[in-house]
């Protein structure tokens, strides 16, 4: 993985995107226990990004991953044998969770993940069942004692009302706990 | 008699013994939980392998194994 982060590091460098963070069931995992899943999704802002209308272009990325050699697969592309699929901020809470992704180190390599706060209200708005049974397996580990997974309640609790999910969240508590 | 019932019955005839194991179950996963993020995706990678022999066993598609 350390190659596929040094590639993706690259296109960062290079403008061919505008920063990452890592989202999906791979930042779920860093939080909390693994569980299986077989692509790495990275949210991006796209190089024509900003807060324009325009459609999405994800040609810059292709002709770049293309171009290097790797192969487009699935809905994805073959990293350094990883499956690595690019995202776009589909919401303005998945918008925040990018801005606000912290900087990790993965080995030698940094690379940026959506803070754990963020992971939590994503799920609960996604509310899949995957969804909701990594969000109820993240809520296990986070009440123990022993565990290093502890979300800043202040910080949880001002992005679920700021994106009307406190209710939703309390429903949540209410059910995992009885 | 259902399974679920079964095993509720059970609970209910030895709970401190599934007391025990469910907190031993759960320390298990925090242990998984605090691990270096390398470490994490190592176990992933096997947890790839052993769905990848069941889905090969079974004809079900599934992803590719990470080579990490």
């Amino acid at each position: 993985m350390d190659e596929t982060l040094k590639i993706i590091n690259g296109m960062v460098k290079k403008g061919v995107i505008g920063g990452y963070a890592i989202g999906g069931g791979m930042a779920a995992d860093y939080y909390g226990e693994p569980t299986l899943t077989y692509d790495l999704d990275l949210f991006v802002y796209f190089a024509s990004d900003a807060d324009s209308c325009e459609l999405i272009s994800m040609s810059p990325i292709y002709k770049y991953l293309l171009d290097l050699g790797y192969k487009a697969e699935a809905e994805g592309f073959l990293i350094e044998g990883i499956l690595v699929q690019f995202l776009p901020p589909y919401n303005d809470l998945i918008r925040e969770a990018l801005d606000y992704a912290k900087s990790v180190m993965y080995n030698d390599t940094r690379t940026r993940i959506f803070s754990l706060e963020y992971v939590l209200a994503i799920m609960l708005q996604t509310g899949r069942p995957k969804d909701k049974i990594r969000l109820s397996n993240l809520h296990e580990i986070m009440k123990d004692p022993n565990t290093k997974t502890k979300p800043d309640y202040d910080k949880l609790g001002k992005i679920l009302t700021d994106h009307g999910l406190k209710d939703k969240w309390d429903e949540f508590i209410e059910e995992n706990t009885k | 008699m259902s399974s679920s019932k079964k095993i509720q019955n059970k609970q209910s005839q030895h709970p401190d013994e599934w007391k025990k194991i469910a907190d031993a179950k759960l320390k298990h996963r925090v242990k998984l939980a605090n691990l270096p993020f390398p470490e994490k995706v190592k176990i992933l990678v096997e947890l790839q392998k052993i769905d990848n022999a069941f889905a090969k066993a079974s004809g079900r598609k599934t992803g590719k194994v990470w080579k990490i």
